[in-house]
């Protein structure tokens, strides 16, 4: 009886601690990706906006050449932009074509974000299932200050 | 010699178990691991640095390059660069300065400066610890092995003492005249003057055994060093009878019996300190005696280097009067001199004695000095008296003024 309930704690803390833990801190990284692209797109949305209503067609601007050392740089015709559209491809579009693409990730990707935060929810359910496990496991005595922590949490 | 053990046998196991001490040289090993990784970034920066300074270096080259211009991370237009000697650098904390390419290359090659002396003092470190991880490792496999440390408490007894302390002394005289390797006439004096300092430390011992006190020791060493002060300045007199005349010969002559005074002196610290700790003198003899020996000599060559050159002054200050045979005078006066307040001063234990000449030697006079400096005045103001008037007797260093005007 006492082996097995040491067996199944052994068990659970290693499902925890090798398992559930190291899927959380993945999910988490590519959700933060996810969330990184977003910002760019919505960025590169509201530059194309501005273009857009202040009707430029050439522009100059800095060029990060590495190390934080920038240099003049002309774009003559801002009507025509290449975007990555994944894999190495860039695409030529307009800015009309591309404000539309941009419109098409945003969306992707915020049901990408959902699903990644349904992903973390479950697997922070599961934890939360095994210690819970683990305090049945333990008796009632360990239960009260777990409690007591999740409160003060 | 006592039979039964005295020694302790510690095996090296429990002093370092194996466990720990591979534990530790696992730790350090991942220690060398993160400096690797560390390394390896900043190698990274220096690599773009680098490619980054030929690119600078090449873009002046064309007035304009036609390149995609990034519009944020997703997006390019097709654009060129243009104002190709211009770059903005960032300098840190927001401020950015214009700089022409040639500027920023120049700086980039300071801060691929700086990235070195980095990835420099990285190497050191890891180095460090790989030599300590094979320290554990060794450590370990020692302890594996079966390895033990012993150690033995060394009690000397008594009769052995005397005759190591003996044949010690013997061995020191001998060193230093064999350290001497000068002329034979040199090492005849040096010769004269040990055996006379060997009976007077006989006498000495049977005189008073236990007494041991500072007070009484101090008035000995100071006969000792008047005889051999006499000794000294018969020996060098007769050296420049013969007519040798080069300064640096004489420099070296001298040194022969001075550390022959010297070494009486330093002799006889060890002897004072003898009767209370048996075993101290045993360690002091072999070991620290050689070593103050050299001591004594870097202090008694070293006003010796002072003083000569003085000579030389006062040599050149009364150029047109003087012989070979008074500037030889010169020389030794200064030197017995400067000898005469080394030794003085060698029992009292006074560090760099002649910075400050004439009070240190008044103080030293008024209960040591007294005979050293009386004999020895007298002995070369005699001679000074013969072949200058401006010589006061009553003080060698203000004569030394008096001659340098």
């Amino acid at each position: 009886m006492e082996e097995g309930r040491q067996k199944d704690l052994q068990l659970l803390e290693e499902i925890i601690d090798k398992g559930l833990k190291q899927k959380l801190v993945h999910a988490t990284a590519s959700r933060d990706k996810i969330f990184e692209e977003q910002k760019v797109l919505s960025d590169l949305r509201k530059n194309l906006e501005t273009l857009e209503k202040n009707a430029v067609n050439s522009l100059k601007t800095m060029v990060n050449l590495g190390s934080e050392v920038y240099m003049q740089a002309e774009v003559p015709d801002t009507r025509h932009i290449f975007m990555d559209v994944g894999l190495g491809f860039y695409v030529e579009f307009t800015r009309h074509e591309a404000l539309d693409y941009i419109a098409q990730r945003e969306e992707r990707t915020k049901k990408q974000l959902e699903e990644y935060t349904g992903v973390i929810t479950q697997i922070k359910g599961r934890i939360k299932l095994a210690h819970y496990q683990i305090q049945q496991l333990l008796n009632l005595p360990e239960e009260n200050p777990s409690s007591s922590r999740q409160r003060a949490l | 010699m006592e039979p039964p053990a005295k020694g302790t046998v510690t095996p090296l196991a429990s002093l370092f178990s194996e466990e720990e001490a591979r534990k530790a040289a696992s730790y350090v090993e991942e220690k060398i691991g993160e400096k690797r990784v560390e390394m390896n970034r900043l190698q990274q920066f220096v690599d773009e640095n680098d490619n980054l300074i030929n690119l600078v270096k090449k873009l002046p080259d064309q007035l304009h390059h036609n390149v995609m211009v990034p519009f944020g991370k997703m997006a390019f237009f097709p654009g060129r660069l243009i104002h190709t000697n211009e770059c903005l650098v960032l300098l840190g904390e927001n401020y950015y300065t214009d700089r022409s390419s040639k500027q920023t290359v120049d700086f980039l090659k300071r801060r691929d400066k700086t990235l070195q002396s980095q990835i420099h003092s990285l190497k050191a470190e890891i180095e460090d610890f790989q030599t300590e991880a094979s320290f554990f490792a060794t450590t370990a496999s020692e302890a594996a092995e079966g390895l033990v440390e012993i150690r033995e408490e060394y009690v000397e007894e008594e009769d052995l003492s005397a005759t190591v302390f003996q044949s010690s002394e013997k061995e020191t005289s001998n060193i230093s005249g064999g350290e001497a390797e000068e002329g034979e006439l040199e090492d005849d004096d040096f010769a004269r003057i040990m055996s006379r300092l060997n009976e007077l430390e006989m006498e000495e011992e049977q005189e008073g055994e236990d007494g041991g006190d500072r007070g009484e020791e101090r008035d000995s060493p100071i006969e000792i060093l008047e005889e051999s002060q006499h000794d000294l300045v018969k020996g060098i007199r007769g050296e420049t009878d013969r007519g040798r005349i080069e300064y640096g010969k004489q420099e070296t002559t001298i040194s022969v019996p001075m550390k022959a005074s010297r070494h009486s002196s330093s002799i006889r610290e060890p002897r004072v300190a003898e009767p209370r700790v048996k075993a101290k003198v045993i360690q002091v003899l072999p070991e620290a005696h050689p070593h103050k020996d050299i001591d004594d000599q870097l202090n008694c060559i070293g006003p010796m280097a002072q003083y000569l050159p003085k000579g030389d002054q006062s040599h050149s200050g009364t150029a047109q009067q003087n012989a070979g045979t008074w500037r030889d005078f010169q020389a030794t006066a200064g030197i017995s001199t400067a000898k005469a307040k080394t030794n003085v001063l060698g029992p009292q234990k006074i560090e760099s004695p002649i910075e400050k000449p004439e009070p240190e030697f008044d103080s030293t006079k008024a209960f040591t000095g007294s005979i050293v400096e009386h004999a020895h005045i007298q002995e070369t103001s005699t001679h000074s008296d013969t072949q200058s008037s401006a010589s006061q007797p009553s003080k060698p260093v203000s004569r030394f003024k008096a001659q340098r005007r």
